[in-house]
């Protein structure tokens, strides 16, 4: 019996230099390849990238190859890669997470006037180090049977002891809802956004949920009767469920507008192909990719020229809030200080 | 490597934030995570070693079927048994929306709360005491029983005045393998919302941007586990070896009746709430998932490559460990090295990724460029820098595998051979590989499972491409997409069902290669 875990010993050690080896050249070889390869780190999903990705290489040749994480782990490899940094692109799904990429100085800023004509002002970053390439809103969804829309008002009602043991919240630590709530410091100053999210706790049915989607089951189950989401996830779920009594509601049109986010790219600074990324990045704001990469997850196109899927268009049409994003980057901390000591969990 | 990264961060104060985080998150995390501890350990114990009685020195129909049953929730990822029972017993869910539409109770219970959670974790954790336990039932049963027989004692109490003291430290040890794991347990609390100090890591990390103050509640996490080693070391020193060699199989008491039936019926029930059912809604979730076909993942070339070699590797650093302990004198006791190996399995995967990644690219860049003018990263982002995280983590499994088996080799083997003249290579190849070798096969077994189950170790780390099952259950999970995540998750189970199946009748071919000695 020995003799069989010695065979391991010897089989599992060849393997294990079999794969080192294989890494080292790996890495030997890509040092003289040629240029038509441009790499993506991305906090976007895969099934939401892949496809885009696809047609990029159809159109261009150029291949892409992406690694996925979650966008805090990904900044840090940038960083700790420094100079010789594989990735070209940083492509999040929050302005925060971007706002973050550039005061760390990782992202390069790249002005193109093709760039500043597709992508709104306030969808991008002022010095030209990200730009937005989708738009998501956060708003408000109720249940039809309970509430009409005069009911409602905006984010601020929300917090008034009418909704009391009526309202379902996602997580604090879901990196939306900081970037919600650093809306509300921008546009109220700490003090009275932490007493808005004070009130919205003591407004809370149940435990927060981990996911926007379970928040939407609570509301449609009737555990609530209405809630904050982000439009998307709305959007898949009426696709998924046959009775579907809910309903977005548009906050804020009288004041600041609803609160919106985007998933965007920034060129990483130490680029190994940094032709490449402003080609891959001009493209995805531009019309044809804008299209698609917005229709994968129902989301609103960065470029206002290009139309929206049918379904993104039965919600309706609203007033967005018009703060520039990097903003929420800016206040996250303090936002997440303020749900702490507002006991949003 | 990875601690003196995570002590480092203490260089870098950030005293605003310490005192927010002082007053509001701290206190409670460290409340958190120290009860999910204790009743997810304390659960365990009970499951685990109630089963391990039950199967071990009893005989039922079905035995030998429920004995392997009820090993197989091991390879059910905790978190995805969490977002199953959360996904089934919440108010909006199947159960409970039945109740209402069908029978009209609108009683319910919100599973997640502070019992759900317990159950959860302690559900898909409890097999390794019941593994642990089974061992050493099985090592100290025959000799304790004869002893307790020939002075008169009755079944009951030879039980449990005798055998379960006896193997009170395989319990023990498969309770801290429990407790260390609940520690570095992100997934399953953040489903739950339960914060621990696992969340609070991640909130000073992703939230307030601060890897310098992450690393620093990383050091509180640290006091902790080095808390639960220091607990296993106490519990060792009291450890009584009677046998160093293991027992034959004994003879069970044979249950009839009411007795018979009640057990097979309670072990129905649990296993069906703790495995068939979160299999059969894996199963129902991935018909309903809109682009459904039977392909198999693409994902499973890497879960097992990465897996069996992580595993192979972990072994031998294990059994490396264990033969050191040994060769250097430290019968029954830990030398400090090892210890510190110890402490890899309760860090939280994201938090060892920074830590090993950091120095791996530092090295990188201090050697391997100047010298290979290579263009990019030979260690950081090859497949060595997830193979290093891995090992730092799981190794500990090994170790415990060996030390179990080494326990039982007595330390007057090694005076004879030292005697005998045998060399410490000899030693170890003709004396000590052989006896443990069933250690060996174990603890392969639960190292390959636990690196499939690994998720945000391998998220970090991996190199491009190099997608596991577990990193695509948690892409799709973390957008809420049940039904696309449930194929893959079945393959994961599936994946972590082979090797536990190999294990269950390896233990057979083992206790009955020991009857018919």
């Amino acid at each position: 019996m020995g003799q069989i875990l010695k065979h391991r010993c010897y089989l599992s050690w060849s393997f294990f230099f079999l794969l080192l080896f294989s890494g080292f050249f790996g890495a030997i070889s890509e040092a003289k390849e040629e240029a038509l390869v441009v790499s993506v780190y991305s906090s976007r999903k895969e099934h939401l990238i892949k496809p885009v990705f696809e047609k990029f290489t159809k159109e261009t040749g150029i291949k892409v190859e992406y690694m996925t994480d979650k966008a805090q782990p990904l900044i840090a490899k940038i960083e700790a890669e420094g100079s010789r940094t594989k990735a070209d692109l940083l492509l999040t799904v929050d302005a925060g997470n971007l706002w973050q990429a550039t005061k760390t100085g990782l992202l390069k800023p790249v002005k193109s006037p093709g760039l500043e004509q597709n992508i709104p002002e306030h969808l991008r970053d002022p010095s030209g180090a990200w730009y937005g390439l989708s738009v998501r809103a956060r708003t408000i969804v109720y249940h039809s049977g309970k509430l009409k829309e005069s009911d409602l008002s905006d984010y601020e009602d929300l917090s008034t002891p009418k909704w009391k043991g009526r309202l379902c919240l996602r997580t604090s630590k879901k990196v939306y809802n900081q970037s919600l709530v650093a809306m509300l410091i921008f546009q109220h100053g700490e003090k009275k956004a932490r007493d808005i999210v004070k009130g919205w706790v003591e407004n809370l049915a149940t435990k927060v949920f981990s996911s926007d989607t379970k928040v939407l089951e609570a509301i449609a189950a009737g555990q609530c009767d209405l809630g904050i989401v982000n439009t998307y996830y709305f959007g898949r779920l009426k696709q998924k469920m046959e009775k579907f009594p809910l309903r977005l509601f548009w906050p804020n049109q009288n004041s600041g507008g609803v609160h919106i986010n985007v998933s965007g790219a920034g060129i990483v600074k130490h680029a190994p192909h940094p032709k490449n990324a402003q080609k891959l990045l001009e493209w995805l704001s531009s019309p044809s990719a804008q299209v698609l990469f917005a229709e994968l997850n129902l989301e609103y196109p960065a470029n206002k020229s290009v139309a929206m899927a049918d379904e993104v268009k039965s919600w309706g049409s609203f007033k967005e809030s018009k703060m520039n994003l990097q903003k929420a980057g800016e206040l996250q901390a303090s936002a997440v200080k303020i749900m702490d000591q507002a006991g949003y969990r | 490597m990875t601690l003196s990264t995570i002590v480092g961060s203490w260089a870098y104060r950030d005293p605003q934030l310490w005192s927010h985080l002082g007053s509001y998150v701290i206190p409670d995390a460290v409340f958190n995570s120290v009860s999910l501890l204790v009743g997810v350990s304390a659960l365990s114990l009970v499951f685990g070693t109630s089963f391990a009685i039950l199967t071990c020195f009893y005989q039922f129909p079905g035995r030998k079927i429920f004995h392997a049953l009820l090993i197989l929730p091991l390879s059910l990822p905790a978190y995805v048994t969490g977002f199953i029972f959360t996904g089934f017993f919440e108010f909006s869910g199947p159960f409970f929306t039945f109740l209402r539409e069908q029978l009209g109770i609108f009683a319910w219970v919100p599973i997640r709360s502070y019992p759900g959670l317990v159950f959860v974790m302690s559900a898909s954790l409890y097999p390794y005491v019941y593994l642990m336990a089974c061992q050493g039932f099985r090592s100290q049963g025959q000799q304790a029983m004869e002893c307790g027989r020939m002075l008169g004692m009755k079944p009951w109490s030879l039980i449990f005045r005798l055998v379960i003291p006896l193997s009170l430290p395989w319990m023990t040890g498969g309770s801290l393998i429990v407790a260390m794991e609940c520690l570095s347990d992100f997934g399953t609390v953040s489903v739950f919302s339960y914060d621990t100090l696992t969340t609070a890591i991640y909130k000073s990390w992703f939230g307030f941007f601060s890897k310098a103050v992450a690393g620093q509640v990383s050091t509180v996490l640290l006091v902790f586990v080095l808390l639960l080693i220091w607990l296993q070391d106490r519990n060792k020193t009291r450890q009584y070896t009677a046998t160093s060699h293991e027992v034959k199989g004994f003879q069970r008491i044979k249950l009839t009746g009411i007795k018979a039936l009640g057990s097979v019926v309670i072990l129905i029930l649990f296993l069906s709430l703790v495995f068939l059912l979160p299999v059969y809604q894996l199963a129902s979730w991935s018909l309903q998932a809109s682009r459904f076909n039977f392909l198999l993942p693409d994902s499973l070339g890497a879960t097992l490559g990465i897996g069996l070699t992580g595993a192979g590797i972990c072994l031998l650093v294990g059994f490396s460990l264990t033969i050191s302990n040994r060769l250097l004198g430290y019968v029954g006791r830990e030398a400090w090295w090892v210890r510190t190996a110890l402490v890899g399995y309760s860090i939280p995967g994201n938090i060892l990724a920074v830590g090993v990644f950091i120095p791996l690219a530092w090295i990188d860049q201090i050697f391997f460029w100047p010298v290979f003018e290579s263009d990019s990263l030979v260690l950081g982002s090859s497949i060595f820098a997830l193979l290093t995280g891995l090992t730092i983590r799981f190794s500990g499994i090994g170790y415990s595998s060996f030390s179990g088996g080494m326990k039982r080799i007595s330390g007057d083997l090694t005076d004879i051979g030292n005697v005998h003249g045998v060399g410490p290579g000899k030693m170890v190849s003709s004396v000590y590989a052989p006896m443990l070798n069933h250690a060996a096969v174990t603890g392969f077994i639960l190292i390959l499972v636990d690196i499939m189950k690994e998720m945000p170790l391998t998220l970090m780390l991996r190199p491009m491409g190099w997608d596991t099952l577990s990193i695509r259950i948690f892409e799709l999970t973390s957008e809420g997409e049940w039904e696309r995540a449930a194929w893959p998750a079945l393959w994961l189970v599936f994946a972590g069902m082979v090797p536990l199946l190999i294990l269950i009748y390896q233990e057979k071919k083992h206790e009955r290669d020991f009857e018919n000695r």
